[in-house]
């Protein structure tokens, strides 16, 4: 049986994410917020940490993550694919079939016989998808699946195991005999079942007409499953041994017929569904969503932060911004506090993430650059080694540059040297853009240095020059807009706005102090 | 589910202590009348316990009020109850020892099973069958009992209902002889033979205890192929990983079976459980009767009200100062010397404001009131001719020092302020000279505007005092913030300069 989820090639050397982008974009907050289980953020995770840069993966994976997005029951096989494939990977990796080697042959038909349910389930759903509007990727692997090859296949194993199943449910219980005569252990031996009604059931039904409550005698004194071992299963060959030399003969035929790259499937299964339910989520939450087109320039038309929408903002509520390299692919952003520049910086690099990742960024259109390395620099606290924030800060710089790309990186800047005296910091400001711009390296500085925006003129000469993106604000009352835009006029923080908006100004906390002690009379 | 039965509360509640509370009994002298009722240490603590907590709900009044009826009816039928219990003490003891040795049964150990494991379970086993004998024997035990005795309340009714009908049922029958056949046949020879379920990966999923018996199969033939009847029997052997896997299962099992046995004698017994806990009220009651007998003072059980706040109660006796006048006069009986007075406070009576000279016997009626709304309220009888009450959720008593010369404003305040916190409708309040350690001016205002305040709150102050103006203040108080009801005032009665003893309405 072949797989189908395989890459359609080898992917170029790409190198993995560097760990701080995830710890900056928050990845694993993200995915935590979106995704139902540990296996899938591990999955999806893994894919974005690929940072894969080849154009026909990405649009690969594109194709098949819009299918699963748009259609429920393609989505719904899958997910029933996925949890049938990982207990079967339990089933395979039972302890009892290392510490039991006579079992191998049990091995063989259980794992046959769960593998050909799983199958035959997946081929029937598979069979009664409406193909008409999926893409070539995904109608591929159904039909595959479906071959009538694969059904000549599976229609010998199942005649093959004909019956095995029903003659193993003939034993259903046995007698465990652990025989003693004068306090010595005798023997120990097995029986089957006999007609008598146990012990155990006879005290439940006299209590349980007593009126008492026997839920503790019905309830199972094992809590897991316990496998045999080796001279009570034989001992059990044995007593059935009718049953069992079946089994064998089976075991003969199909020892070698299981691909167990079956179970790798998982895996992929899990990154696949991950996706798929991230923008599924989105999209039920009347949000748009994109297959984003490979460019050599980026544009990104109204994207927004995934994490807005996971914190329960309406559709009308987000503010959308547009990305788009001009002149220039690098920008500084500046404007007031809370005006969105953070939220805009990460949302540029969660964009470019899950483009990489899975060909599907939250945008209504989008035409991004591939980029083969991302670096980001959010601010971190001061280590306790005396070193200091800008030590880090310096650090974390020149790891940046030794990895770089040139023409094919994208950095993101929130607020880097904001630790140290003005003049240090635009001075070190100014060295990096000097480095970045000759690296052709694309992205954003998120700063409050509003002399940097004199600078970024100053670059208009050179071959990669610095844009400038601002946060506004309403002119007449003040107001966040939450909209960032290329412009570069804005020059105070309006630290005391922010205050007013949440009634922390002394005059306020007087009169909410006033307030509270009436309440409590 | 099995009712549990409770000889002292139809409705149990979980009651608070307060500081308050405890400073009232205290005042009231509570202590000292236990004490002064029974020497028994266990039932003054219980006892005291009991009536520092009123209880408010009339069911559970009645109840226990039916049930001592009941006992003074069927005159042996608490101490018959008494011994039952006696059984029941024991079967806790057993049922002690087995919880250790259940512990036991869990252990495994390597290779071959140890004799002293095997006997722990086996003992464990035979235990428990034995306590499950001892509850059945219980059963019959208050079957017989009931089945001599007219009882009428119902608890009485409802506990011989429910035994006669779990006797008559076949299954009563059927575990006590099983429970029987395990106590006696089991031995060191006992065999475990495990029933084993197996899931569809032919692996173990549950297993039980199908035989304990020292013949768990029978042999058709003794040589190879073993046979149990027309099954074939196959040899596991002895080694080490199997022999520990069979152990295992017959240890899961045999916790299964101890831990079921376990429940059903748990669940059996239930229903007696509380019962041991009400035998200290039913003593003490009959106790109670007797000293009043003995003191010569009048008895009765009250009538309990909840329409409105009423306590009217003819011809009252403090019991504290009877028990004193007893024990320094052997030779009188109080209830022949002592005077008795009425105390009627009606859904009227907003407050009730007592004065006279010292010595006229203020506190003895303020004590008596307090201890009787006690007694009464646990549903015991009261040294009175008549008696209506209603239940309060507090009695507070603040009995001031002053026949002592001590006092301070400042610490009595705070301690009124307490009951300001702890207050709730018809709560009675006892105030002997409240107040008195500041100017009289001052503290008959303060005094005023609490008892109104407690009137607005429709809680009742009765309060001795010497203070001037009560009436002016009060009149005042009662226009200005419109609380219900008449404030009643009563004053010591002389005759010749010399007091009766006997309260008198005030209506000057």
């Amino acid at each position: 049986m072949k797989l189908f989820f395989d890459p359609i090639k080898a992917q170029p050397d790409a190198k993995p994410l560097d760990y701080c982008v995830t710890v900056d974009m928050q990845l694993e907050e993200l995915l935590n917020a979106f995704l139902s289980s540990k296996e899938q953020e591990e999955a999806t995770l893994e894919i974005i940490n690929q940072f894969c840069s080849d154009p026909e993966i990405i649009a690969y994976r594109a194709d098949i993550i819009e299918d699963m997005t748009k259609n429920d029951c393609l989505f719904d096989l899958f997910c029933e694919l996925r949890n049938d494939l990982w207990e079967l990977s339990l089933l395979y990796e039972l302890k009892m079939f290392k510490s039991v080697p006579e079992m191998v042959t049990m091995k063989t038909f259980l794992i046959i016989e769960r593998f050909t349910e799983i199958y035959e389930k997946f081929m029937k759903g598979a069979e009664a998808i409406d193909k008409k509007t999926l893409s070539a990727a995904t109608v591929k692997i159904l039909t595959d699946t479906c071959s009538a090859e694969k059904k000549a296949e599976l229609n010998k194993i199942t005649k093959d195991m004909g019956g095995l199943r029903e003659s193993l449910e003939t034993i259903g219980e046995i007698r465990l005999n652990r025989y003693f005569s004068r306090g010595q252990n005798i023997e120990n031996s097995i029986i089957p079942k006999t007609e008598e009604v146990s012990l155990m059931k006879q005290l439940a039904d006299i209590t349980g007409r007593l009126g008492l409550d026997t839920s503790e005698a019905y309830a199972p004194a094992i809590h897991q499953p316990r496998e045999f071992s080796r001279p009570v299963f034989q001992a059990l060959y044995d007593l059935y041994y009718d049953i069992f030399k079946n089994i064998d003969a089976f075991h003969e035929s199909y020892k070698d017929v299981f691909d167990t790259a079956w179970l790798d499937l998982v895996k992929k299964l899990d990154a696949v569904i991950g996706f798929s339910r991230i923008f599924r989520e989105i999209a039920q939450k009347g949000f748009r969503s994109i297959k984003a087109e490979v460019a050599e320039k980026t544009d990104i038309a109204d994207f927004y932060s995934l994490f807005l929408v996971k914190r329960g903002l309406a559709p009308d509520q987000v503010i959308y911004n547009d990305y788009v390299y001009g002149d220039s692919s690098f920008f500084f952003i500046t404007g007031p506090n809370a005006g969105g520049k953070t939220i805009f910086l990460s949302a540029v690099g969660l964009c470019q993430l899950f483009f990489q990742a899975c060909g599907h960024v939250p945008a209504r259109k989008a035409k991004i650059k591939i980029m083969k390395r991302m670096f980001t620099h959010f601010p971190v606290e001061e280590y306790n080694d005396n070193s200091g924030r800008l030590v880090e800060e310096q650090g974390r710089v020149e790891r940046i540059f030794r990895d770089i790309t040139d023409g094919q990186s994208l950095a993101l800047f929130n607020e880097t040297y904001s630790s140290t005296k003005a003049d240090i910091a635009y001075k070190l400001s100014v060295e990096l853009v000097d480095k970045v711009l000759e690296h052709d390296v694309s992205g954003l500085f998120v700063t409050h240095l509003h002399s940097l925006k004199d600078y970024a003129t100053e670059t208009k000469t050179r071959p990669h020059s610095a844009g400038v993106l601002t946060a506004l604000n309403d002119e007449k009352t003040g107001k966040r807009l939450y909209k960032i835009v290329p412009l570069s006029t804005q020059n105070s923080s309006f630290a005391k706005d922010i205050l007013s908006k949440y009634d922390m100004t002394v005059e306020q906390m007087l009169e909410r102090l006033k307030k509270k002690k009436e309440e409590t009379k | 589910m099995y009712p549990e039965f409770d000889l002292l509360y139809k409705n149990p509640s979980k009651t608070e202590s307060s500081k308050q509370l405890e400073m009232s009994m205290k005042s009231l002298l509570l202590d000292e009348v236990v004490n002064g009722v029974t020497v028994d240490i266990i039932l003054q603590k219980k006892v005291f316990a009991l009536l520092s907590h009123p209880e408010q709900d009339i069911e559970n009044l009645i109840w226990r009020k039916e049930i001592l009826e009941d006992f003074k009816r069927n005159n042996s039928l608490l101490h018959e109850f008494e011994l039952i219990e006696k059984l029941n003490l024991k079967l806790e003891d057993a049922l002690k020892i087995v919880k250790t040795s259940a512990a036991s049964v869990i252990t495994t150990t390597g290779g071959r099973s140890t004799t002293s494991d095997r006997e722990s379970s086996i003992f464990t086993v035979q235990t428990l069958a034995d306590c499950i004998l001892k509850i059945l024997e219980i059963y019959e035990q208050y079957n017989r009992t009931f089945s001599k005795k007219d009882v009428r309340s119902q608890f009485m009714i409802q506990m011989r209902d429910f035994v006669k009908a779990q006797i008559e049922n076949p299954a009563f029958e059927e575990l006590k002889a099983m429970a029987s056949e395990l106590a006696e046949s089991l031995n060191l020879n006992t065999s475990f033979v495990i029933l084993t379920k197996l899931d569809k990966y032919v692996r173990m999923c549950d297993c039980e205890m199908f035989k304990l018996s020292s013949d768990p199969y029978s042999y058709e033939q003794k040589s190879p192929p073993m046979k149990d009847k027309d099954k074939m029997v196959i040899s596991i052997g002895f080694d080490v990983e199997s022999d520990q896997q069979l152990q295992s299962l017959a240890e899961r099992s045999m916790i299964k079976l101890v831990t079921y046995m376990q429940s059903v004698t748990y669940q059996l017994k239930k229903p007696f459980d509380k019962i041991r806990d009400g035998f200290y009220f039913y003593d003490f009651a009959a106790i109670l009767e007797r000293t009043y007998e003995r003191l010569g003072l009048p008895m009765c059980t009250p009538e309990f009200c909840t329409e409105g706040n009423r306590f009217e109660c003819k011809n009252i006796y403090d019991l504290w100062f009877s028990l004193k006048q007893a024990q320094k006069n052997k030779n009188e009986r109080p209830g022949d010397v002592l005077v008795p007075n009425d105390a009627i406070f009606d859904k009227d009576c907003a407050a009730y404001i007592i004065t006279g000279k010292n010595n006229a016997g203020k506190t003895v009626f303020l004590r008596a009131v307090g201890i009787i709304q006690l007694l009464g309220q646990a549903a015991l009888p009261v040294p009175c001719t008549e008696a209506i009450i209603t239940p309060v959720a507090g009695v507070y008593a603040y009995f001031t020092a002053l026949d002592i010369g001590q006092g301070r404003f400042e610490e009595e305040v705070e301690t009124v302020s307490g009951f300001l916190d702890t207050l709730k409708p018809n709560d009675m309040l006892l105030f002997n000279e409240v107040y008195q350690s500041t100017s009289f001016d001052e503290a008959a205002i303060a005094l005023s505007e609490f008892i109104a305040i407690a009137a607005l709150y429709k809680a009742r102050v009765i309060s001795v005092t010497h203070l001037p103006d009560m009436k002016k203040h009060l009149s005042d108080l009662q226009e200005k913030l419109g609380f219900e009801g008449t404030v009643h005032y009563a004053k010591a009665e002389e005759k010749d300069g010399v007091s009766t003893h006997r309260f008198i309405p005030d209506e000057e």
